[in-house]
This record gives structure tokens, C-alpha cells and sequence, in this order.
């Protein structure tokens, strides 16, 4: 088959109508049942924690925030190197000067 | 939803509402994992895409131009998520058709209990086990077409979209798009009646 009449198959199929040539309706036959195929798919239920599980998957993406005063909004992970190095710093200050 | 209301979610998304993010998976989880389940090999794998595909729409908002529906902008997401993902699994030569496992029998003795006045659910019915494998058969001919094909099936006979709502989320001409879609009726056809089944 052509692209041309495969298009026009589609179309046939979508409006259940049906071919004068008999190649071409052997061909719709076909279309027809792999349509019912696909349509006789039921819905099933989407999983009850799809929600938190996606909520969970978000906040690992984003990574965690920490507010800070004066409104800074920084990752947990910036707080903790930050947090850190102003204690080796003190250390540092406090055990050599 | 109408569009105002949708707006509405849109513009919260944006400014990055933790409980906008829930309210569009509440809206939209139905949907998107049918989807993702009839595009992939399991309903783990669904699940996983499902997820996917909200925290990529959340992170990636700011690309929303607005000129489609949010559900459409969803659709197009989870289906490149999905290529992504065949490609991945292509390059380590996993055989979708033969791993696909589909829902548990006990799914579906739930489902045929629900509407059982007893409390215990009785044995499977016939019907229904027969019903369960003529289900995973479609669903292992599903997998066995190209992604591309799939793709349009998916879309337009389960889905029930449109040819321009499928323009709209593939990016291809709707020539193409009616082309593609008999091949895959007829592929399916193919395929099922290769896995056993009878159409007759």
C-alpha cells in the first residue's frame, strides 16, 4: 500500500466505512480488528501512592531548602558545607591566634 | 477542568505550589499512567514514568508556552520519557514482549469482588481470567510494535485523541500520522494473532 492509501485506510477505518475495492477492504478488515484490540484495553486504577511516591521523587530533584533569616531559601547540602566551614574557621582562628 | 481553572493551576505551577503540584497529579494520574502503562513493558515501569513525567512537568514549567492544554503538554512529556526509556532499554537488548507482566490475578479477583455483597471474594470467574489473558496477550503485542507505531495506536484508538491533538503531541504531519496508524492497526492485528490470539 501506498502512504496515500494508507491514509485514506485510516480515515475509512475511523469513520466504519468500507472499500469498493476488495484489496483495500481486505486491508480495513485488518485495521478494523487491531482497532478493536486496542480498544478492548480496559482503564485500570492509577496506584493509591502514585502521589506521595511523584511528592517524594519531586523533593529529591529539587533537593531539600533550608530557610534562612532574611529570607534566603538555600539546599541543605550549601547550608551544610557553609555551616561547616565557618566552623573550621573559628576553630582555626581561636587555636592558632 | 475548564481553561480559567486550568490557567489558574498553570500560573501556580509556575511559581513553584507545592499543592499546585498535587493538585495537577490528583487531576491527571488517571490518565498519564494508562498511558505510560500501554506505552511500557510493566505497570512498575508505568508507575515509575507516571512519576516522571509530573516532576519533569513541575521542574520544566517555565518551557510551558501556554498554546496547548497542560494535559497535552503531560502527553508529549511521557511519551519522550518513554522513548528515552525504549532506547535505554534497546541498547541492552531487553526483550519488552517476553518480560511484560501485567496486573496481578488478585487485582483483578478485587475488581470482580467490588461489586460482591459478601465479604469474602469468591473464585475467579471464567469469564474474567479469560478476559485477564486476552489482555496481557494485546498488551504483549502492544510492546512488540515499533515505538513509533505504538505511539499513535496508543493515542488515538485508547486514548480516544484527536488526529490534531496527536499532531499537537508528536510533531508529525497528520499525513503521517494516519500513514503510521493503519500500519499499527494492522501490526497489532499481526502481532496478536502471533502471541495465539483469534480475532474471528
Amino acid at each position: 500500500m501506498t502512504e496515500d492509501e494508507e491514509r485514506r485506510a485510516a480515515e475509512l477505518v475511523d469513520d466504519d466505512d468500507d472499500a469498493v475495492d476488495p484489496q483495500l477492504r481486505a486491508a480495513l478488515d485488518h485495521a478494523r480488528a487491531g482497532r478493536s484490540l486496542a480498544r478492548s484495553l480496559p482503564r485500570r486504577p492509577a496506584p493509591a501512592d502514585l502521589l506521595v511516591k511523584s511528592r517524594r521523587r519531586l523533593r529529591l530533584r529539587r533537593g531539600r531548602k533550608i530557610d534562612l533569616v532574611g529570607g534566603f531559601r538555600v539546599r541543605v547540602e550549601v547550608f551544610a558545607v557553609v555551616v561547616l566551614a565557618l566552623m573550621m574557621m573559628v576553630y582555626f582562628l581561636t587555636t592558632l591566634l | 477542568m475548564n481553561l480559567l481553572e486550568e490557567n489558574q493551576l498553570v500560573a501556580r505551577l509556575r511559581k513553584r505550589d507545592d499543592r499546585a503540584f498535587s493538585e495537577m497529579v490528583l487531576r491527571h494520574q488517571g490518565v498519564i499512567y494508562n498511558l505510560c502503562l500501554r506505552l511500557s513493558r510493566s505497570p512498575a515501569e508505568a508507575e515509575d514514568l507516571a512519576q516522571d513525567t509530573f516532576v519533569r512537568c513541575f521542574l520544566s514549567i517555565g518551557e510551558f508556552r501556554g498554546a496547548s492544554r497542560l494535559s497535552t503538554w503531560l502527553y508529549r512529556i511521557a511519551i519522550n520519557l518513554s522513548r528515552n526509556r525504549a532506547k535505554y532499554l534497546e541498547r541492552r537488548r531487553y526483550d519488552a514482549a517476553d518480560r511484560f507482566e501485567d496486573v496481578p490475578e488478585a487485582t483483578l479477583r478485587d475488581n470482580a469482588a467490588a461489586g460482591h455483597s459478601m465479604g469474602e471474594p469468591g473464585p475467579l470467574p471464567d469469564e474474567a481470567m479469560a478476559g485477564l489473558e486476552t489482555e496481557r496477550r494485546v498488551q504483549r503485542s502492544l510492546a512488540r510494535l515499533e515505538p513509533d507505531a505504538r505511539e499513535v495506536l496508543v493515542l488515538r484508538d485508547i486514548e480516544g485523541l484527536s488526529y490534531a491533538e496527536i499532531v499537537d503531541i508528536t510533531g508529525l504531519a497528520e499525513g503521517t500520522v494516519k500513514s503510521r496508524l493503519h500500519r499499527a492497526r494492522v501490526a497489532l492485528k499481526a502481532a496478536f494473532e502471533a502471541e495465539g490470539g483469534s480475532t474471528r
